[in-house]
């Protein structure tokens, strides 16, 4: 091991020192490896050929807006960093917002609008950037798939602000997709609008609905008993009755009291049977009374109790249609009230500069990107040598 | 410049040796090691939390911070006793104490550079994490992080050269670094009060570069590159200059 090190090491030293200083710079490019040569150097090369000269211009056109309905407020930051993601229905809105711009329907539905390949396959557009480009087919999926690196949607959580991004080959194109996307964005707020809206609206209007048929039918079930039966309140036709025997039974009393003072004062007149006769009716009658009251198949009291379950039935249904006419109200005001809003703070502006590709940044990163691969490549290389020498 | 770098490419080599052996992976530990640590903190995070924290997916989070971590830990490590432990190459005329500690630090950089790409990739295949979103932002923070934590182990290195106390303070720096590291927290999560205090410690921004990169744009971070690369400068110069005159102490051993 250190043998084959040391006879390394001394031919380099000598070589250095007696060459000339041209030769020097030639062994130093002789010496460069193979691999680095393949791996690194010629791909820069590469790169650097279609970024400088090849690569079209794109210009980015930037949006900025806000999901924000009209009663909530944004969560503060300390307040997201208590309540972890601190999902608040706001901050959902506009994931539902992000997720529908990143989503083929919206693609769709801005084809409808805009022509889109007419904009990203264009001739004049060099292969790779274009839109499905090389690999791609004419599929709508692959042209969605090429699509997606010109589109950016994020969401910032700490300030609720979400970014929309659009890259084209010409300034109007970037400005026009961008605005259209937007208002598809803001047509699905709208229904969302909508939807919670109608919802809860509709669920208290069935209610309401249901409420007042069942005061119906308890009002009609009372009628019908009332014509049935006769009498508007079986209450008063009771007192009526009750009355009417307190009355009978006093006229009973006097005759009782007069019978027994003619008994005692003239035994044999002829007038007892008279009288007889008379408390006989009364006490009749009173039994009569009596009966229509309690006690027999057609009395009173049965029905009383008929009617109060049919009153019942009616006072609770009056105020079921009461309740539910108040939470239509609420219901109607909260639909107003929880509008969502799609404001946008920063409308898509027209470019007048080309943004992208940024030139010898890529390129840079490219080549050091390169460089570290590299880097990694040769020290497993190293490794798996190093490990294998000494098995 | 080439002479310095054959010695220090020797030490380095024979470092790996001393340190892994020649047996089973040998060399490969150097890049096995900080992977499964990271693999196996990974791991027990994703276990223990909820796959998205304050809105950021946990496997990349660790990944970025764990990695930082691990290198500044590692390399600020390995070159506190890395003189004393090598006092017997002293006697080589070639060799200088900075070649040992360029050396011991290069190979830490290598080792946790290729975990980092291994772990990044893995997780890539997996869905786990996007590409980087700005590789050039990555390779720097990642390397402003290599040169802070070199410098700040050469400081440690000379100053550990002069008095013996610095081998029982700076494991408790180390400890302490943990939290204020910036690996296991971002800047943004903190109030914004503390986030000013938090960023004089010229660490978390090195890792808040990294996960910028990872992130993208839309998961807010903190740093300024010039505070770091700041911090970096002087205390390699404060290192060097210790050293320089150390030197003498290492020679009379």
């Amino acid at each position: 091991m250190s043998n084959s090190e040391l006879r390394y090491l001394g031919p380099l030293d000598n070589e250095r020192g007696s060459s000339a200083r041209r030769d020097g710079v030639l062994s130093t490019l002789r010496r460069i490896p193979a691999s680095f040569v393949l791996a690194v150097l010629a791909p820069t090369l590469i790169a650097a050929i279609y970024l400088l000269f090849i690569a079209s211009p794109r210009y980015v056109s930037e949006a900025r807006f806000i999901v924000r309905s009209s009663v909530e407020q944004q969560p503060s930051s300390l307040g997201m960093a208590l309540q972890g993601v601190g999902l608040s229905s706001a901050s959902t809105d506009n994931f539902a917002v992000q997720e529908y711009l990143s989503s083929p329907a919206a693609l769709q539905e801005l084809g409808s609008k805009f022509d889109l390949r007419s904009a990203y396959d264009r001739p004049d557009v060099d292969i790779l950037s274009r839109v499905p480009g090389v690999l791609g087919d004419d599929s709508f999926v692959s042209f969605r798939k090429g699509l997606s690196r010109y589109m950016t949607v994020g969401y910032d959580s700490t300030t609720g602000i979400s970014t929309l991004r659009v890259e084209a080959f010409s300034a109007k194109d970037a400005q026009r997709i961008n605005a259209l996307l937007l208002d598809g964005g803001e047509a699905l707020v709208n229904r969302l609008n909508r939807r919670s809206a109608t919802d809860a609206v509709q669920e208290a209007e069935v209610t309401l609905r249901e409420a007042r048929e069942r005061l119906n039918a308890a009002q009609t079930a009372l009628t019908s008993f009332r014509t049935r039966e006769r009498f508007i309140d079986p209450q008063s036709t009771a007192r009526e009755g009750a009355n009417l025997i307190g009355e009978l039974a006093v006229q009973l009393a006097t005759l009782r009291a007069e019978r027994n003072q003619l008994a005692a004062t003239a035994p044999q007149s002829p007038q007892l049977q008279a009288l007889d006769s008379r408390i006989g009716a009364y006490q009749a009658q009173i039994a009569a009374e009596q009966g229509k009251l309690a006690g027999a198949a057609d009395s009173l009291a049965p029905k009383i109790s008929t009617y109060d379950s049919l009153m019942l039935e009616r006072e609770f249904a009056d105020k079921l249609v009461a309740s539910a006419t108040a939470a239509l109200n609420t219901a109607q005001l909260e639909a107003r009230r929880k509008q969502l809003y799609l404001d946008q703070i920063v409308t898509p502006d027209l470019p007048d500069k080309p943004q992208e590709p940024k030139r010898w940044l890529t390129l840079l990163a490219v080549l050091s990107s390169l460089l570290v691969a590299y880097g990694i490549g040769w020290m497993l290389w190293a490794g798996v040598r190093e490990s294998r020498a000494h098995a | 410049m080439r002479y310095h770098g054959r010695v220090i490419g020797a030490l380095f080599m024979r470092e790996t040796i001393t340190r892994y052996g020649r047996e089973g992976l040998g060399f490969l530990w150097l890049i096995g090691e900080p992977l499964i640590f990271c693999l196996g903190v990974m791991g027990l995070w994703a276990v223990m939390k909820p796959e998205y924290e304050h809105g950021v997916r946990v496997a990349p989070f660790v990944m970025t911070g764990y990695m930082c971590l691990l290198l500044f830990r590692h390399i600020v490590g390995y070159n506190l006793n890395a003189l004393q432990a090598n006092v017997g190459l002293m006697h080589h005329r070639a060799v200088k104490p900075l070649h040992i500690y360029v050396s011991r630090a290069l190979m830490e950089f290598s080792g946790a550079t290729v975990a980092f790409a291994i772990v990044y990739i893995i997780l890539l295949v997996l869905g786990a994490v996007s590409p980087p979103h700005d590789v050039l932002l990555m390779y720097s923070g990642w390397l402003i992080l290599f040169w802070f934590s070199t410098g700040l182990s050469l400081t440690f290195s000379a100053l550990s050269i002069r008095f013996e106390v610095m081998e029982r303070i700076v494991p408790v720096f180390m400890y302490l670094m943990i939290p204020l590291s910036g690996a296991f927290i971002m800047v943004d999560w903190l109030p914004d009060a503390y986030q000013r205090i938090y960023l004089l410690i010229p660490m978390p921004h090195t890792v808040e570069m990294v996960r910028a990169a990872t992130f993208g744009e839309f998961v807010p971070t903190h740093y300024h590159p010039w505070y770091p690369i700041a911090w970096s400068a002087v205390l390699t110069l404060v290192g060097l200059a210790l050293l320089a005159t150390a030197r003498r102490r290492v020679d009379v051993e």
